[in-house]
């Protein structure tokens, strides 16, 4: 993530003209791939390496949690550190968090899957692993349905407004 | 010309004029001149703001493969202003001065989230109370409760989405009351609603203010205009590249997608604008209209479509403080399709519409009427102009002021951030920090002196 997203961010400098149109496609793909994929792809690889299942969603969700850290700095240049925190939870974020909590409920379900098919006393898949990574997928998709006319994204906005304006954004 | 014909301004002398009966409470006495005994012949005016509009992305501007003839067309039977900009590049805070006259930090709604400060009215309204029919048609964007604006008949606008309405079967609100859509696309019910306006009041003069959604992200357009654009070449900014609209925060901005495909979209929403400008005109004409009415079309702030890595406005850059200010009025302009060079600005609305209609200009008024620079080439105009941007969450633009003058621009930033002055003139494209070089600071410190001076004439 971070190779990926120092290549990308500074290709620009090199002056290549036309050829950076789609040169940034290299970085730019990996850069974010590594963020929406990167903790299930890490998650795995924890898996394989005998790290408990909790601890190992703990650590993947590490350098997602990171990305999201260097986000607030990057408001936190520009805005106190109140509102710079309260950025953390944006519908962005959230989103992407959710997405990697489906990704390695998917990701635990087809280990499961293989090593119950490969050795009989296998680990089960669950109701409860099974709804747990249904739960983060419902959840996502909650989040794009407006409700009355209102996205996410005015819905943090206007938290933000009650909580550091006094006001609401919200007209009556 | 006839009675029934725009009156000419005769420049600041008649606005001291305007403010002196004003003050003494002879406005009205003023409007009765201009009225005549028995029918009011004063000029209808149009105001038409869109959304997000960068000025170069017109026909009449050179825009590569844009089609705008109804915006063409204004400015060949019209004026057009080449150097016309905002004070503040964003939605709330540039619809607040276009209707007040004043810089943000004066009128309040410093930025989309905080509130206009109703204590200063806005020019419909002075315009009621002169006698014209006045009406507010679109949107408002303003946070806080739905204002009252008093004579405005009616007052429509949309509240989803914190005032940002959208695209399509947007509710909208009229004169307090929830609207059902009768149009599917928001631009092309407010047009009917204006239009149905017009209608209405035809045989006095009225004062309209369209404000259009369009084209402001997420950037739908008509359907007959959906397909446009789909083969064109872009001209990109070298530094820019296709992924933009995923980095920095761009994706809360709504642009989660492939940048060509939203700069398409964006030039596709324009064309829709301009159809319904078109249609606004020509019910204007058929309506015989033509002759007294006075039609401004303009923009609450430019765009940086990859310029500077950027897609966004509040920068003090070019493409983001130039709107198009386009006035056609029939009658009133001497050599139609004239281009006017003075720098004008968004602020500058009110008091051209309260001069025309021969209402006076409150106190205080940061503005001045365009209608000198209309008329005479040589007038003046300012030398220099002031920007402000305060904060807005949660994008990571710092709070600035710069000074613009014909030939520089020096912005001051908020924080850690260092100055930057830039020669408009050799480098139109802002690429060259000159305060990088120690031989421009003597330049840099009369800019600096100069912009502290506008910010004590504007924020006393």
């Amino acid at each position: 993530m971070a190779v990926s997203g120092l290549l990308y961010f500074n290709l620009w400098r090199l002056g290549l003209g036309s050829t950076l149109r789609w040169l940034s496609a290299l970085p730019a793909l990996a850069y974010g791939g590594s963020i929406i994929f990167g903790p299930s792809f890490a998650y795995h690889r924890l898996r394989r390496m005998g790290i408990a299942q909790s601890g190992a969603v703990a650590l993947a969700l590490l350098p997602l949690l990171l990305w999201m850290i260097k986000e607030a700095l990057r408001l936190s240049s520009v805005f106190p550190p109140g509102p710079s925190f309260y950025y953390l939870f944006n519908p962005l974020h959230i989103g992407i968090a959710l997405g990697a909590l489906g990704q390695m409920g998917m990701v635990e379900i087809g280990r499961r899957h293989f090593q119950v098919r490969r050795q009989a006393n296998g680990p089960a898949v669950t109701r409860a692993l099974v709804a747990a990574t249904l739960l983060p997928w419902a959840l996502l998709l909650a989040m794009q349905v407006p409700d009355q006319g209102v996205s996410s994204y005015f819905r943090f906005l206007s938290g933000y407004s009650r909580l550091f304006e006094g006001h609401s954004l919200e007209y009556k | 010309m006839s009675t029934s014909e725009i009156p000419k301004a005769s420049g600041p002398t008649r606005r001291q004029a305007i403010q002196a009966l004003g003050a003494a409470g002879l406005g009205s006495l003023l409007a009765s001149r201009v009225r005549g005994e028995d029918t009011d012949d004063r000029p209808n005016i149009v105001v038409v703001l869109s959304d997000d509009h960068r000025t170069d992305f017109m026909g009449v501007t050179g825009h590569p493969f844009i089609q705008t003839p109804n915006m063409d067309r204004m400015a060949r039977e019209g004026a057009f202003f080449e150097n016309a900009f905002i004070t503040t590049s964003l939605c709330s805070p540039s619809r607040a001065s276009y209707l007040t006259g004043l810089y943000a930090s004066t009128h309040g709604c410093r930025n989309n989230t905080s509130t206009y400060n109703r204590k200063y009215p806005t020019f419909p309204e002075l315009m009621a109370e002169t006698g014209y029919a006045a009406a507010y048609v679109g949107k408002w964007h303003m946070p806080g409760p739905l204002p009252k604006l008093v004579g405005v008949d009616p007052f429509i606008t949309f509240t989803v989405n914190a005032g940002q309405g959208q695209y399509f079967d947007c509710p909208l609100v009229r004169n307090g009351k929830p609207l059902a859509p009768r149009k599917r696309y928001v631009d092309e019910d407010l047009t009917e609603h204006a239009v149905e306006f017009m209608r209405a009041n035809r045989q006095r003069p009225f004062c309209l203010f369209v404000g259009f959604k369009a084209p402001h992200h997420d950037w739908q357009s008509l359907p007959q205009h959906e397909q446009l654009y789909q083969e064109e070449e872009i001209p990109w900014p070298p530094e820019s590249d296709p992924w933009l609209g995923f980095t920095g925060g761009n994706v809360l901005l709504g642009q989660m997608a492939w940048t060509p495909a939203l700069y398409r979209r964006y030039c596709r929403s324009v064309t829709s604008t301009d159809f319904l400008l078109g249609r606004l005109m020509d019910s204007i004409a058929d309506m015989g209209l033509d002759g007294r009415t006075l039609v401004i079309y303009c923009s609450d702030n430019g765009y940086l479509w990859g310029e500077r890595r950027l897609l966004d406005k509040r920068w003090a850059y070019e493409k983001s403080i130039r709107v198009p200010m386009i006035v056609r009025a029939p009658g009133r302009i001497a050599s139609p399709g004239i281009h006017r060079k003075q720098m004008v600005l968004n602020i500058d609305l009110a008091p051209t519409a309260l001069s025309i209609g021969g209402a006076p200009l409150p106190a205080p008024m940061h503005g001045d009427s365009l209608l000198p620079c209309l008329d005479d080439p040589a007038s003046p105009g300012r030398d220099a102009l002031l920007y402000e941007h305060f904060v807005d969450f949660p994008y990571a633009v710092p709070a600035m002021d710069a000074i613009r003058t014909a030939t520089h621009k020096y912005i001051e930033y908020a924080g850690d951030r260092p100055a930057e002055l830039y020669d408009l003139v050799s480098d139109p494209e802002e690429r060259t920090n000159l305060l990088e070089n120690p031989v421009h600071k003597a330049l840099a410190g009369q800019l600096k002196n100069r912009l502290g001076k506008l910010r004590e004439k504007y924020r006393s």
